[in-house]
């Protein structure tokens, strides 16, 4: 039985909420149809404060789940099994910028874009940039190993995080890795990435900076089909040009976004538009940007532009990073799919999502990382609409199991969360998932920690774990 | 033991070890069997025997880096990878290419390269080494400044585990966060806690152009300024190490270097577009003068790849008698200024320890990486390895002393400077989720061998 009183003395009164009005916002994240409401939200300031917090959950047995800024797409955030949630809002410190060694040491709450806020003086950034990274914290993207669209050059969260300070669910504080190569022993630290949050949680993160690009030169090309864009992205890599961005936004969202407020100028009567953008050295830069504007030509686009300045690149990129936004006003709701195929399958699979789109009579629109094959099917729906919200989950099935079909799998960077846990078995056998719930039970054997996600806990995981492990709770609530 | 073993494999792939054979002294255990699966069922097969009978099992891939982390409390089996070898898919249009652990590295290059892509690693013993072992050793070459580890070309792979089931992490895509990456835990754990059966990459292509460039300098000075002048340069090398010019004669480079004050030889590897290229050697001849270089020499793409290949093989052919390899004991720094030291200072405080204590040491250092390594001709004692340790207590948190590689007996008797993590615990589970029969080189991974 867990004392609130006893966090209070942790925290303080004013950093334990538990009123209704409170507490509503943290029942989900950014994937709204997955609801429950925490019994209470604790802010600690400190990995000490979060270290003494979860071990007064261990002790009690209450399942606690970590929570940066809650723009999760997989339900990674939300107290399924109730419990407590700790904020990190208050950690939002960055400790230390060693611009000579190009790393910064961060608390978990600072958002991402602060990172390379407070880096850019120095002529550093921190390269992963997923679409919210003005509010995700660096905590969030950490668990989620967050991509972004320039993920495609520089690779997502895990090629970025040097070390971290992580906190166990018992309560014991690890240091992994650090801004020194070559850390002794097992890669903890690494492993710890993309584990949603389910392993441990991680206060502090020692991150690579890169310093800022000397040139970057952004390209739209418009073309008649997405098929033709997609071939485009196919040529240019072939060519062994290597973008540090390639996106594809088709004709509804083109048609979204210039209804928005996030208009780009976006030709209307386009099928599909390409933004393509390298960075490098300007002689780099040259080469690559031409050789693509001649693909760009062969290919009959119909029509290109070519941004060198930053006001005219945000113009081009406004449209690409509304688009979620515009496709948000079209209803009240927006279910965003994130599923990843191998890039040479795109055209195939983009005609079978469409369809799956129509069959369903959903309004359906594609934008997504071409370079890395990451789709982004979004549906603007209504979930007070029990048959819409019906069908929008069936088509979310539909599409994953195309993608699965094609070689690809469940999610390129929104993660499994609880939206996709029960799919794990289209990618994955029972031994496969088994060794999983080894390795999350070697750091998280209670299953305290953000406990329902990622992992499926059906019968047949069960089976599978017969004579190894004690079965684990189902799922409530 | 061996019985059940020649059921499962037949009697031409389950052999006695002969004296004779690598698999000995490197490892530091004398296995008394060694098998040879041809598939990951095999290897899982073989794994489930070995652990109801209580044998103990060390994978073996090229044998290349089998002189690395602590030794083995034991070893009874060795798992042979060789004939679990051949690419198993390639998509070039994917840039993907998925490959069974025993396949060497120098067959992934040349299938890659005839579709003009390329796997940029270049660890030591290339032309031996498997994707597998190199995987598993966490081990790079010069190679790593521009492009990083086995790790970050790694998109998923099929373990064998000690309870007899096969597990895949990842996948062949380049872009993914389904599931719990075992494969990142793989890297550098050695062996010890699955056997790496297929591995999955991400390939790049090949560079449009590539030429490196040769600077010599005379001393610690004008190499800690010629250093920070090219981490402040915009062009960045893919490639950067330094080596004593007495080591760079030994090893024989195809450059000049007869100047007669040369202590330091920085050699820097560019790929990129081609007046991307020539601007960076320019840069770096700029730099050189600043630094008041000795001598600078471009090298074309063939001089200049061949010259890291040999400074890249080199330490092994200063191996011990007896041993495949020779003893490394590595400093790592923060690249440009770890605390009070800068890295030019702490290699000549290196280099003074070990002639200190009567141990004269070649020179390796990645300066992007903030690595320096001492390669011993000779048998280091006790007294070198604390001189150099000695050098880190000043500032722990910023600079760290291990061995690297070396023989067993070397590794053994210096345990305490193979280095030690926070969670001694937590390695010990990890190792007991992968490994559950405990029976892969236990005591290899740090932490494993704690009671």
């Amino acid at each position: 039985m867990l004392e609130l009183a006893r966090l209070v003395a942790i925290v303080g009164a004013e950093h334990v909420l538990t009123r209704p009005g409170e507490t509503f916002v943290y029942e989900c994240d950014g994937t709204t149809h997955f609801r429950q409401r925490p019994a209470a939200v604790v802010l600690p300031a400190s990995t000490a404060e979060v270290a003494a917090v979860v071990r007064e959950l261990a002790v009690a047995g209450v399942p606690f789940v970590a929570r940066g800024a809650g723009t999760g797409l997989s339900g990674g955030a939300v107290p399924i099994h109730g419990g407590i949630v700790i904020e990190t809002a208050r950690m939002r410190r960055v400790i230390e910028i060693d611009a000579d060694n190009r790393f910064a040491r961060v608390e978990c709450g600072i958002t991402n874009a602060a990172v390379s806020k407070a880096a850019r003086p120095f002529g550093l950034f921190y390269a992963p940039d997923p679409s919210s990274q003005a509010a995700c914290t660096i905590g969030g993207n950490v668990a989620e190993n967050s991509g972004g669209p320039h993920c495609f050059k520089y690779g997502a969260t895990f090629r970025h995080v040097l070390g971290v300070t992580a906190v166990l669910p018992d309560g014991e504080i690890v240091e992994c890795g650090g801004p020194l190569a070559d850390a002794p022993g097992l890669d903890i630290g690494t492993f710890l990435v993309g584990s949603e949050g389910t392993c441990a949680i991680v206060t502090e993160a020692t991150l690579r900076l890169l310093p800022l690009p000397e040139r970057t030169e952004t390209l739209l090309a418009a073309f008649s089909t997405i098929e033709i864009a997609c071939d485009v992205v196919k040529r240019i890599l072939a060519a062994g040009l290597e973008p540090s961005a390639l996106e594809i936004l088709d004709r509804a969202t083109i048609e979204a976004v210039e209804r928005s407020v996030y208009a780009a100028g976006y030709p209307k009567d386009a099928g599909a538009v390409l933004l393509v953008e390298f960075d490098g050295l300007s002689e780099s830069v040259d080469a690559a940007s031409a050789r693509a504007q001649a693909l760009f030509q062969e290919a009959a686009a119909l029509g290109f532009e070519r941004a060198s300045d930053d006001a005219h690149r945000s113009k081009l990129w406004k449209g690409r990073k509304g688009a979620f936004g515009a496709m948000g006003r079209l209803a009240p709701d927006l279910y965003v799919q994130d599923a990843v195929v191998p890039r040479s399958r795109l055209p195939e699979v983009l005609a079978k999502v469409v369809a799956i789109g129509r069959e369903h009579g959903l309004r359906l629109s594609n934008v997504f990382h071409a370079g890395d094959g990451n789709l982004h099917p979004n549906v603007s729906y209504d979930r007070r609409d029990a048959d819409e919200m019906a069908r929008v989950l069936a088509a979310g099935a539909k599409i994953m199991q195309v993608c699965v079909d094609a070689g690809g799998s469940l999610s390129g960077e929104h993660g499994i969360g609880i939206e996709k846990r029960d799919a794990m078995h289209l990618v994955f056998s029972d031994d496969d998932l088994l060794r999983m719930r080894l390795l999350r039970e070697a750091f998280n054997p209670r299953e305290l920690l953000n406990p329902g996600k990622v992992l499926p806990t059906g019968k047949r995981c069960v089976e599978a774990k017969a004579g190894m492990l004690e079965p684990s709770a189902e799922d409530g609530p | 033991m061996i019985e059940p073993f020649r059921k499962l494999l037949g009697k031409q792939d389950a052999f006695d070890v002969r004296p004779e054979d690598p698999a000995g002294g490197v490892l530091g255990a004398r296995p008394k069997l060694a098998l040879r699966p041809r598939s990951a069922q095999e290897v899982a097969a073989v794994l489930q025997v070995a652990a109801e009978r209580g044998v103990t099992v060390a994978p073996w891939g090229g044998g290349q880096h089998q002189d690395r982390g602590a030794v083995p409390a034991s070893a009874d089996i060795v798992l042979l990878t060789g004939q679990l070898a051949g690419i198993t898919r390639f998509d070039a249009a994917d840039q993907t290419l998925s490959a069974k652990a025993g396949t060497r590295l120098a067959d992934i290059a040349q299938a890659a390269r005839a579709e003009r892509l390329w796997l940029p690693l270049d660890p030591p013993g290339l032309e031996r080494a498997t994707i597998g072992g190199v995987l598993a050793a966490g081990v790079s070459g010069p190679l790593r400044t521009g492009f990083g580890q086995p790790i970050d070309h790694v998109l998923g792979t099929l373990t064998a585990h000690s309870d007899g089931r096969l597990a895949t992490s990842g996948g062949r895509l380049v872009k993914n966060v389904t599931g719990y990456d075992l494969h990142r835990l793989l890297h550098g754990s050695c062996g010890a806690l699955a056997v790496i059966c297929e591995v999955h990459l991400r390939l790049r292509p090949l560079p449009q152009c590539d030429a490196s460039i040769a600077v010599t300098l005379g001393d610690a000075e004008t190499l800690d300024r010629f250093l920070a002048l090219v981490r402040e340069a915009r062009e960045a090398p893919v490639a950067y190490v330094v080596v004593d010019v007495e080591s760079a004669r030994s090893a024989q480079l195809p450059l000049d270097l007869g100047h007669k004050d040369g202590a330091y030889l920085v050699l820097l590897r560019y790929c990129d577009a081609e007046k991307a290229v020539e601007r960076a050697l320019s840069s770096i001849r700029t730099a050189a003068a600043a630094a008041q270089a000795l001598l600078v020499q471009a090298l074309d793409a063939d001089v200049g790849v061949k010259t890291f290949e040999r400074i890249r093989e080199w330490p092994s052919r200063c191996a011990l008698d007896g041993a495949s390899k020779p003893v490394v004991a590595k400093l790592a720094a923060l690249p440009m200024r770890a605390g009070k030291s800068t890295l030019g200072g702490l290699v000549e405080a290196g280099l003074a320890a070990c002639a200190g204590t009567g141990a004269p040491c070649a020179l390796l250092v990645e300066p992007a990486l903030g690595l320096i390594r001492f390669v011993f001709a000779g048998e280091p004692t006790r007294p070198t390895f604390d001189a150099l340790s000695a050098l880190t207590r000043r500032e722990p948190e910023r600079m760290r002393f291990t061995i690297e590689s070396g023989p067993a007996a070397i590794r053994a008797m210096f345990a305490r400077h193979l280095g030690r993590t926070a969670s001694f615990t937590l390695q010990r589970r990890l190792k007991r989720a992968t490994d559950p029969a405990g029976i892969l080189v236990p005591g290899r991974v740090e932490g494993d061998d704690v009671a």
